[in-house]
């Protein structure tokens, strides 16, 4: 509600600054954001022409690789001076039940922090035995991240130097983060003071 | 001197020998340096000087040797449960456990995930529950209040005070 023509006008002319800032900013971030999306993905492409890039949301450029080829793209992607992923952000392990199993790596660039990829590898093998090659020669940090997707998801990274579990017991049956995961634990009865007065259990 | 020759002697008190050590066992209850999970930063806010357990007598050890109380701080996962029920098994009797928080209790809100023990008193025995998430320092020093309660009225085990 206005109260006078002038209230009006002057709202008028702030919503108008305000569509024009916002447009403003909406440009400056859109010509920025495709530079290092643009880059990442024309490398990409240019060395591995067969390779399934996209660019879908924000900054992430994505890329699916077959798992035999993972450590030659691994490797191209750490070592080539255009791209520079010099660091592996993280590794997820995905369970699809019917498509099965998705392995996800978030590879970030040091030096260029915007430029960021994430690379998805459908895991060779079937359902009980699924296996990705490790990238633990790569990058090191691979390692306990690997061993959390072994652990959890049950994902085996062939050429793995220990390939352990890192967070649940060592005698764990299963891999509980699986879709089908059965909890097979014995019950544990609650203890009561007077079975422990005298002795150790 | 004293009750027998119905005299009374300042200075001097006459209660039974199971008072008295009842008395001295809940009045110095050295707890296990020992945490497990988020309670374990409240119960170390229970220790240091704004609330101040040292008036209880209670002061942490860094050794289960001895140690009279074990506070349960925190989720119980499968793992941890073995290296407490070791702990618990290195303590010499007369020990006392503490259940601090819903986790210890029964799981919290983690009761019935995967790697979760669904309370301490699966594992161990345990004498007092704190409930809270986490618990206030006050919770737990009610416990601890609660704990001599229970202290105070035990029995003495005679046959192991003599071996």
């Amino acid at each position: 509600m206005h109260w006078s023509v002038a209230d009006e006008r002057r709202d008028e002319a702030r919503s108008a600054e305000t569509s024009r800032r916002t447009e403003g900013a909406g440009e400056a971030v859109g010509v920025e954001m495709p530079a290092a999306v643009a880059t990442v993905m024309q490398v990409l492409r240019e060395r591995f022409p067969h390779l399934d890039v996209v660019h879908k949301e924000d900054e992430w450029v994505e890329a699916r690789v077959a798992p035999d080829e993972l450590p030659t793209v691994a490797r191209f992607l750490r070592d080539d001076a255009r791209l520079q992923f010099n660091f592996l952000s993280s590794i997820a392990a995905v369970d699809y039940v019917e498509k099965g199993f998705e392995v996800v790596y978030h590879l970030l660039s040091l030096p260029e922090g915007r430029r960021k990829l994430i690379l998805k590898v459908t895991p060779a093998g079937d359902r009980d035995n699924p296996e990705v090659p490790t990238v633990t020669d790569i990058w090191p940090t691979a390692n306990w991240h690997e061993r959390e997707a072994w652990d959890l998801m049950g994902i085996r990274f062939t050429g793995h130097p220990d390939l352990r579990r890192i967070l649940l017991r060592e005698d764990w049956v299963g891999h509980p983060l699986r879709k089908d995961y059965q909890d097979r634990r014995p019950v544990r009865e609650r203890q009561f003071k007077e079975d422990w007065i005298g002795r150790s259990g | 001197m004293g009750l027998i020759d119905n005299e009374h002697v300042p200075g001097v008190i006459t209660l039974p020998l199971r008072r008295l050590i009842n008395w001295s066992r809940k009045s110095s209850l050295w707890y296990l340096l020992f945490g497990i999970a988020c309670c374990a930063i409240e119960m170390m806010a229970t220790g240091a000087s704004r609330y101040d357990f040292d008036r209880f007598g209670m002061i942490f050890r860094a050794s289960p040797r001895q140690s009279d109380l074990m506070i349960v701080p925190g989720t119980v996962n499968e793992k941890i449960a073995d290296r407490v029920r070791t702990l618990y098994n290195q303590m010499a009797e007369p020990r006392w456990v503490i259940a601090m928080g819903g986790c210890a209790i029964n799981g919290g809100p983690y009761h019935g995930e995967y790697n979760i023990v669904d309370g301490i008193d699966k594992v161990i025995p345990v004498d007092v529950y704190v409930p809270g998430c986490p618990p206030r320092p006050e919770a737990l020093m009610h416990g601890v209040l609660k704990l001599q309660e229970i202290i105070a009225n035990e029995g003495i085990r005679w046959e192991a005070l003599r071996a």
